[in-house]
């Protein structure tokens, strides 16, 4: 029972941690867009609030906090109270299976980076992110105006049809690496870039063993879906200003706005991470697997284990796992700029060439590739 | 207490939601609330369905019933402007309690049998059965009550009895691992029970016909979902 | 005969059989009762998804693998089947503006 309890603490802090970690990302992301953005269309952006204008977030946090709750009179209450937490509660949940790091093992105890290492990962992860549809559709109805149900139904029906084209593209990626446990799949992308051919092994050693190289299609189209998923611009439309308004969150305010706000960057960090674990390695550094940091820092820990009380082994340990989150932190933060990115350059997709890019163009390229990849795994294995 | 297991308390608190939610479905009036209450009782059932080992059938749970069918009632039903119906199921009438007691009825029925049946073939009503290993129940054919420990070895093989499928398993052995790192990718010969390849062998060497004819009627059925919905309505247009 | 506690809270085989029916009975009780045609299609959702359950059940039990294959199947037929049946419903409310099956009883009789 002491173990459980220390498991079951351990887990809770895990949980809590990760969470607190998204909720307090997001404000960071909104910054760097609102920055990022202001360059990019050659203006400042906030700068007055804070150093560099950080505290601009905690000060709308604090005004949206203090906004009069409303409710519309037309609204139905219930599930207009509920539809904040239903989109909040898939981004939330969708986080749990990614791995941030390697494993640390401190004074006996192995503690998982991940807040469950659920062997079917991925697919689980496309399961709860399709939940986040209810939230929308909740959001859109409740509140008894015909501008955000029509964006409601809009962002629910473009949510369905790229859940396919993003669930089609990844099956290359999964053959490929056999597993859908998304630990495994950085497991199999460390080192360099190996692969075999008629039977014999070829190894390029100037480049990382990464996804990407073995399925650059279904990387374009992963990440066009995402965009698509996440409702963001260029497939913004239905939150698309100047055409519904605020589309489905039109009569929301003040602190269930934020909710939803905080929803819809939880999808975009999940959908980061999930770019960075399935094309471009996870956590690991490029190169070197996990086992040759660790030997790096075994080296480096003895210096330090006199000023510690942990011994040199648990130091190399709780190093690897930083140097590994530190890496893992830099890809996802790049992909969320390469979002932020898009989002000011690339003008709104019509619902119509929407609809037609999801259907006729990104499920008819999944499918082929997943045609050509069994045909290339089939010739590899085979010497002719 | 009495040597409640985290599991069991799990399968108690999610048989709770799911059969709270199940009586919220039929009994409140908004349908909308129904569906969402459904929707709810489908990803708890994922939910048990991930404690009982089947893991792809959990997460299958989750994205068709809760992700996909449920969204299309939400959807269907949010466009049709329902106005209260005089719906009388709240009234205490006859006919109301008659049918509550017949389907009371039918459920002792249905519990009876799996209970009776259950320990008939264990030979020992309502005991507390030890737990045995799969060899032997697979020689006794008996249904043990316990939760078998979990096998992580179980060879997929030994349920086959055709041999064009022993053939099969003989060449699918023959594969070697494509792509990179071969250590660390799972295994494909020694399957645990309930995961994606232990499911998809069976799927696509035993079952493969049901499954093009499951694909067929997938298809019929879209087809048959586009007309049906694109049509005027009624039959004095013929549309 | 004295209650023995252990096997009620234990979990065994017959939790999930029981489970599984009173959720089917639920269901039944949902299509005999309600009025509204797409809460009846609801309610034989929630009949075939305890029979998923069953299916499972017996299939972690025996550790046979075909039971999850079957709740494959079901619930393949049961998403098309759904679907079918609320694209009917949209045709009568195109029509009839109500589905409220009480008002189509013009066979009854």
């Amino acid at each position: 029972m002491g173990s459980g309890l220390l498991e079951f603490i351990i887990n809770t802090l895990k949980i809590a941690l990760i969470f607190v970690g998204i909720v307090s990302t997001v404000p960071l992301l909104v910054w760097v867009e609102r920055r990022g953005s202001a360059f990019m269309q050659n203006r400042l952006g906030p700068n007055r609030v804070g150093p560099l204008g950080l505290l601009q977030l905690a000060a709308d946090a604090v005004k949206f906090i203090f906004k009069e709750e409303f409710i519309p009179q037309k609204a139905e209450k219930v599930l207009y109270f509920m539809a904040p937490g239903l989109a909040l509660l898939p981004a939330a949940l969708t986080f749990v299976a990614v791995p941030l790091s390697t494993p640390v093992t401190v004074m006996g105890h192995t503690i998982n980076m991940q807040m469950a290492d659920i062997n079917v990962g991925i697919i689980y992860i496309f399961a709860v992110a399709s939940l986040g549809v209810y939230g929308i559709l909740a959001a859109g109805w409740s509140s008894g105006n015909k501008y955000s149900l029509l964006g409601a139904l809009r962002a629910s029906s473009q949510m369905i049809s790229y859940e396919l084209a993003m669930g089609l593209s990844i099956v290359g990626i999964l053959m490929i690496f056999r597993t859908f446990s998304l630990n495994e799949m950085i497991t199999a992308q460390t080192g360099h870039l190996s692969f075999i051919w008629q039977g014999s092994t070829t190894t390029v050693s100037w480049l990382p063993n990464w996804g990407i190289f073995f399925q650059p299609v279904a990387f374009v189209l992963f990440i066009t879906s995402g965009f698509a998923e996440t409702n963001r611009l260029p497939f913004d439309l239905p939150e698309g200003e100047a055409e519904l308004v605020a589309g489905y969150h039109t009569e929301y305010g003040g602190f269930k706005f934020n909710m939803f706000f905080m929803g819809e960057y939880g999808h975009m960090i999940t959908s980061s991470a999930l770019i960075t674990t399935l094309f471009f390695g996870g956590y690991a550094i490029p190169f070197m697997s996990p086992d040759e940091v660790l030997k790096f820092w075994m080296g480096h820990a003895q210096g330090m284990a006199g000023l510690i009380s942990l011994s040199a082994a648990d130091i190399a340990s709780i190093l690897t796992t930083l140097t590994h989150l530190v890496s893992f932190l830099l890809k996802t933060g790049f992909w969320l700029f390469v979002y932020i990115w898009v989002r000011w350059t690339l003008p709104r997709f019509r619902y119509d060439q929407l609809m037609d890019l999801g259907w006729k163009t990104l499920l008819p390229w999944a499918l082929a590739n997943l045609v050509i990849t069994t045909v290339f795994m089939f010739f590899a294995r085979v010497k002719m | 207490m009495l040597g409640i297991t985290p599991e069991d308390m799990l399968f108690h608190t999610f048989a709770g939601i799911a059969t709270i939610g199940a009586i919220l479905v039929v009994l409140v009036r908004n349908p909308i609330y129904s569906a969402l209450f459904l929707a709810l009782t489908m990803c708890v059932l994922g939910a048990i369905f991930f404690t009982l080992e089947a893991y792809f059938v959990s997460v299958a749970q989750i994205t068709v019933y809760a992700g996909a069918v449920m969204v299309l009632f939400v959807m269907v039903l949010m466009l049709f402007d329902l106005k209260h119906e005089h719906e009388d199921i709240f009234r205490i009438t006859p006919l109301n309690l008659s049918k509550i007691l017949a389907v009371a009825v039918m459920c002792g029925f249905l519990v009876g049998t799996g209970w009776l049946a259950v320990s008939a073939v264990n030979g020992n009503p309502g005991a507390h059965v030890a737990p045995q290993t799969v060899a032997q129940d697979l020689e006794k054919k008996e249904l043990p009550n316990e939760l078998p420990a979990k096998q992580t070895h179980i060879n997929p093989d030994e349920d086959f009895t055709n041999a064009e499928d022993a053939a099969l398993i003989d060449e699918a052995k023959k594969e070697e691992v494509v792509l990179p790192d071969p250590n660390v990718v799972a295994s494909t010969s020694d399957a645990e029970f309930g995961s994606t390849v232990s499911l998809s062998r069976r799927l696509f060497s035993k079952y493969v016909f049901a499954f093009e004819a499951v694909s067929l009627l997938l298809l019929v059925a879209i087809v048959g979902a586009v007309a049906l919905a694109k049509s005027k309505g009624g039959t004095h247009h013929g549309g | 005969m004295a209650v023995d506690f252990n096997s009620i809270i234990h979990v065994g085989l017959n939790h999930y059989l029981i489970l599984s029916a009173v959720l089917f009975s639920i269901g039944v009780l949902g299509v005999l009762m309600r009025r509204n045609a797409i809460v009846i299609l609801m309610s034989i959702e929630l009949m075939l998804n305890a029979v998923n359950l069953v299916f499972v059940a017996f299939s972690k039990y025996n550790q046979n693998i075909d039971g999850q294959i079957m709740v494959f199947f079901v619930m393949t037929i049961a998403a098309a089947e759904a679907a079918v049946g609320l694209a009917i419903a949209v045709a009568i409310y195109k029509r009839f503006k109500e589905v409220n099956i009480s008002r189509f009883e013009n066979l009854k009789g």
